[in-house]
């Protein structure tokens, strides 16, 4: 199913011509992660979407990183949840320790490794668009990166639910 | 590398294992690195190695060996970056649009790395929390280091 992002292309920005239906196809994303992808399914619906657009231009390689990097945001909330309830159990489960200072709360733990994540991201993704800056395509780099580094977070964060 | 890693380290260094007898070639992983179309399976393979030829307490040595190699690649690669995207900066901040520089990179970096392992390390108790850590950091600070060459990569 081809997911329309017609809000999301309005709430960013995108070039009224591109607003009407921006044609990622999230089953890729899908498929490739049930194919035991990982990373290497990041960014897989890109090239296809701008294709569904007519061709590679600044302004479609934007949009369709945007409605990528949406759908890996999504996965990013789901499994932040996921782990947050995980981390929750494991401090009840060990309480004591954590209230006498031997042991830290995964809760916190996990909570300030995700502010200073947000950080980074935006550090190097700003850092990334300055490599174009005054060329057509930073927005469209800046957008690459958020989505990779949301996508890499994302699958990070369902590994640390994972293993605890 | 933090003060807390670089103690620990230090700490891994006084183990039976020496530095002048650990089986660690960065030479490998540069091999590795230039003949490999996946760079992040030359992660952690050295030090893997170098625990398997140097036996029981090179843990932290080997890990801590490679973590190095990855550090000193990336001082060397923000160093570049710094030279190459300075003059970018500069007009960027006079036109109004600053973006972030080289060192607030770095700082959210080790900012990032710091509580990333603090939290890898939550799980673990006693002896294994040095390890862990240093793995942790190795991994992490491998990852960098592959960003940033990529962002170097013409």
């Amino acid at each position: 199913m081809k997911a329309l992002w017609l809000s999301a292309a309005l709430s960013l920005g995108i070039a009224p011509a591109l607003a009407q239906e921006v044609p990622l196809d999230e089953t890729l994303i899908r498929q490739c992660l049930r194919g035991g992808g990982d990373a290497q399914c990041i960014g897989v619906a890109v090239e296809p979407c701008i294709a569904g657009l007519g061709g590679y231009s600044t302004v479609a390689h934007q949009a369709c990183a945007r409605a990528e990097l949406a759908w890996w945001d999504g996965l990013l909330n789901e499994a932040y949840g996921t782990a947050m309830a995980r981390a929750r159990d494991s401090d009840a489960a060990n309480a004591t320790e954590i209230r006498a200072s031997v042991r830290p709360s995964d809760a916190d733990a996990l909570r300030r490794m995700q502010r200073a994540w947000i950080g980074f991201r935006d550090a190097a993704c700003g850092y990334e668009a300055l490599q174009w800056w005054g060329g057509t395509g930073a927005s469209g780099a800046e957008a690459e990166c958020l989505m990779r580094m949301t996508g890499e977070q994302a699958l990070a964060l369902q590994g640390f639910a994972r293993e605890r | 590398m933090s003060i807390r890693g670089a103690l620990l380290l230090i700490a891994l260094l006084a183990g039976p294992v020496q530095a002048q007898d650990v089986p660690f070639d960065p030479a490998r992983i540069e091999a590795c690195l230039a003949n490999s179309d996946v760079a992040a399976l030359c992660v952690g393979a050295e030090a893997a190695a170098c625990m398997q030829k140097a036996g029981a307490g090179s843990t932290g040595l080997c890990l801590g060996t490679e973590n190095a190699f990855w550090l000193a690649r990336i001082d060397a690669l923000a160093a570049r970056l710094g030279a190459e995207s300075g003059l970018r900066a500069e007009r960027a901040a006079r036109r109004g649009t600053p973006s972030p520089t080289v060192a607030q990179l770095a700082e959210a970096f080790a900012a990032y790395r710091q509580v990333a392992c603090d939290l890898r390390v939550a799980a673990w108790e006693g002896m294994m929390t040095g390890p862990e850590e240093i793995d942790c950091e190795l991994r992490i600070n491998a990852a960098h280091a592959l960003y940033l060459t990529a962002l170097l990569a013409p």
